[in-house]
């Protein structure tokens, strides 16, 4: 499908990613957000991983990054020029393994750019080895026992280390993960959201997250309230897949300087 | 008429202080001076001292001997003695046991307060100079009023010395290799300094982080040099002229995204400082063994040019050069330095004048490619937010447009593109005489070859010992043919380098330039003049 928003690249992910509902949540927040944010002023970044051909499909402004790297790219980008609307595409292995130091610094200095995760919770551009955010029951390549380690809870993360946005979003729920998306682009501050995205080829989660998502604000959150926000987020562990309710939605949200209006 | 004195005391008296205090005085009344700060890595106690040598003659390095040795402890005096020249005076610290040396209260005048009024005052008496030159210098110090006094009262208490032979005029200004790089990169047209600490590359950190505001341009510490080198590409990206420093471990670091530079065309500037290494090494002393490291550095084949300043005006010219080639020809660039430019002191006239450094831009017709296909490889820039231009930057291989390819015909397409920027840039810069510096006595046929730092000491020997000196301030591409031109007919070629496996003797070699002698000093200190001279003449 070609439309103004794609470029002619080929979609290459297999069919049934979870990162096709990102792409198209993505596209119909840039859509709505039209009014506010003219095209040329979105910049996007990516890392490495199945997540970050997403550039490439969307005809927008980007920095298709390395490994880890593209968040700071996208802040020194912003830092530069503040009328940029920045929003990074990053994937568990690529920020909470090889970027995570600068997933932490964004969050903590305020960073004021968005970044969506694509967290299928496994490395699967190479064919299937655990991340940070894999289960236990996860059976890698590299570790066909398991993982020899728990897995992170990066929401957690997040609210501790300063991000004044933090949500979790699912790409098999579109309108819900779209006013995310919008939602965050229009924060003035770090926005921190968790997409879980099922890798249909070595980690299919899908009908787990179907049954185990709510929503936290028809669940009545508080997304001002921080000590609520940090019990939603200690609710599922990313480890307990069986038998776990799992909150999607907005889980803190605050005002503060930006790193950009400090410097 | 040539002078040294050396200052030494504990870290944190003030001993650098009073080594630029002197050395400003002796510049406004007209001498050359050099100021060379030895340091180890602590912040309080240690042993610390700088030397100033100063001369009607041009000095662009340090001596092994001094004059006049001012110890503000015993350690100082028992450390240096040996190092007066004969006929030489020492001047000490009331606590310190030494025959035959001036004696100056400086510990009580100045009550734990940094001595550098005090050891400025004595210094002045011992060289026959009227208190008042001191007070101009000493008025620009925090707390000026309780520095005034300790001036003088120190003045007060010294003995004279000798009478210096006066000076001839002014003959420029006092400044560090440091504060070269920070101006060279101000005037040509810098926007953001990303750095994380790491010596000796901090002093320019520190001078833009204090002088930002008046500068216009953005100053910032990043997580670890990765994020740093990452955040100066993103800023380059959107159009602001960036540089970043460090030394050799953080340039290590930033090698990753060194290659992303070069594969996405995003020009940024990078000061590498040398310290002695390998890795964690002898942190503020020098070195010059990252030398290969740096013009090999990077995987994959990308073109990137490496600059190497001798002294504070050439640091202020060629990183002021470094960003126009940068962003000229859309590359890395480093400028490679070590310790002993970076955190010495020279005299040297700095003309300068502001040249932004410019990009060929998007004329804005028809459709946008960032990696438009050229004949000089250059593809014109446009930024985001620019109306009608998507500007894709990209890490993977790509077409025109800046989207991921794995086709072989655009893979090699655009190797080729980037490929014929080098050979462009090599085309510019290599028709230009200024890269290869020649010094000494031109008509020699005895030949020093040299790099970086040595630049001064080797100069200023072969002036003495009938050497011509050529020295390249281009590493890569490197001028080969000029070196040669310059080498020719020599009966004697001699390579000073510092690096115990003699990394610039293998540059030239890979340069089919053979050396007959070699001078590698490894103690991770720069080269005196003294042991320079006395290896020459064997």
């Amino acid at each position: 499908m070609e439309t103004a928003l794609r470029t002619k690249a080929k979609i290459t992910w297999c069919p049934g990613c979870g990162n096709f509902g990102i792409l198209k949540a993505f596209e119909e927040a840039v859509k709505e957000l039209s009014q506010e944010v003219p095209p040329e002023n979105f910049v996007l970044a990516s890392g490495i991983g199945c997540h970050g051909k997403i550039v490439d499909y969307l005809n927008l402004n980007s920095f298709y990054s390395i490994h880890g790297r593209a968040l700071n790219n996208l802040q020194g980008a912003k830092l530069m020029n503040p009328k940029l609307k920045c929003v990074a595409f990053v994937g568990d292995g690529d920020i909470y393994a090889e970027g995570i130091s600068h997933l932490i610094f964004a969050a903590k200095r305020n960073a004021n750019i968005t970044v969506i995760v694509h967290d299928n919770r496994a490395y699967s551009l190479t064919t299937g080895q655990f991340t940070p955010t894999s289960p236990s029951h996860f059976k890698g390549k590299s570790t066909p026992e398991g993982p020899p380690e728990d897995p992170m809870n990066p929401v957690l993360l997040m609210l501790s280390a300063g991000a004044t946005f933090v949500a979790r979003g699912f790409s098999g729920n579109v309108p819900h993960l779209k006013e995310l998306i919008k939602e965050a682009v229009r924060h003035e501050g770090f926005a921190f959201i968790d997409v879980l995205q099922p890798c249909v080829t070595f980690l299919n989660l899908f009908p787990t997250y179907k049954k185990a998502c709510y929503d936290l604000k028809e669940a009545g959150h508080d997304p001002t309230n921080f000590e609520e926000a940090l019990k939603r987020a200690r609710e599922w562990n990313y480890d307990n897949d069986e038998e776990c309710r799992i909150p999607i939605g907005l889980f803190y949200k605050a005002r503060k300087p930006t790193y950009e209006e400090r410097v | 008429m040539e002078k040294q004195v050396l200052i030494g005391g504990e870290a944190g008296e003030g001993i650098k202080e009073a080594a630029n205090l002197l050395a400003k005085v002796l510049v406004n009344l007209g001498y050359y001076a050099f100021t060379y700060h030895d340091y180890p890595s602590l912040i309080r106690g240690g042993h610390n001292f700088s030397t100033v040598r100063f001369s009607n003659e041009e000095v662009l390095a340090p001596a092994k001997t001094s004059d006049i040795i001012v110890a503000l402890n015993q350690e100082s005096y028992d450390r240096h003695r040996e190092e007066l020249k004969e006929g030489g005076v020492a001047i000490v610290d009331l606590s310190v046991e030494a025959e035959k040396a001036v004696k100056v209260p400086f510990k009580k005048l100045t009550k734990g307060v940094t001595t550098s009024s005090a050891v400025l005052g004595a210094l002045l008496k011992a060289f026959k100079l009227p208190v008042e030159e001191g007070e101009a210098v000493v008025k620009e110090l925090p707390n000026p009023q309780e520095n005034l006094r300790v001036l003088r009262a120190a003045y007060q208490e010294a003995q004279e010395v000798e009478e210096l032979i006066e000076a001839e005029g002014i003959k420029g200004e006092y400044f560090s290799g440091s504060e070269g790089i920070a101006l060279g990169a101000v005037d040509g047209g810098l926007d953001l300094y990303v750095a994380y600490p790491m010596t000796p590359a901090s002093p320019v950190l520190h001078f833009l982080a204090k002088h930002k505001k008046e500068l216009g341009i953005k100053v910032i510490q990043p997580e670890n040099e990765i994020g740093v080198i990452n955040f100066a590409l993103g800023a380059a990206y959107a159009g602001a002229v960036t540089m970043t420093g460090t030394s050799g471990g953080g340039f290590a670091l930033m090698t990753e995204t060194l290659s992303l530079a070069g594969m996405s065309e995003t020009p940024v500037v990078i000061y590498e400082a040398q310290r002695a290494g390998p890795s964690t090494g002898v942190p503020t002393y020098t070195e010059q063994a990252d030398l290969l490291f740096v013009l090999f550095a990077g995987h994959g084949d990308f073109p990137k040019v490496v600059v190497g300043p001798s002294t504070a005006a050439e640091c202020y010219q060629l990183t002021k050069e470094a960003l126009k080639i940068a962003w000229k020809y859309q590359l890395p660039v480093v400028v490679l330095s070590s310790k002993n430019v970076a955190e010495s002191f020279f005299t040297e006239k700095l003309f300068r004048e502001q040249e932004k450094a410019k990009p060929l831009l998007w004329d804005g017709k028809g459709e946008y490619r960032r990696y438009e296909i050229t004949e000089n490889g250059v593809s014109p820039m446009a930024f985001p937010g620019t109306k009608g231009a998507v500007v894709k930057a990209n890490s993977y291989e790509h077409d025109p447009y800046g989207i991921t390819t794995e086709e072989p015909k655009q893979v090699k397409e655009m190797k080729e593109k980037r490929q014929r920027k080098w050979e462009a840039l090599k085309e510019e810069l290599l028709s230009d005489q200024k890269w290869v510096k020649v010094g000494g006595d031109l008509n020699s046929d005895r030949v020093i070859v040299t790099w970086g730092e040595n630049w001064g000491a080797c100069k200023e020997v072969g002036e003495l010992l009938g050497y011509k000196v050529v020295k390249p301030s281009l590493l890569l591409p490197f001028p080969e043919q000029r070196v040669k031109e310059e080498l020719e007919g020599a009966k004697e070629v001699v390579v000073v380098e510092l690096s115990i496996g003699g990394q610039f003797e293998k540059l030239l070699k890979l340069h089919g330039i053979e050396v007959s002698k070699r001078f590698r000093k490894y103690d991770a200190r720069p080269i005196f003049v003294e042991e320079l001279t006395q290896f020459l003449r064997g």
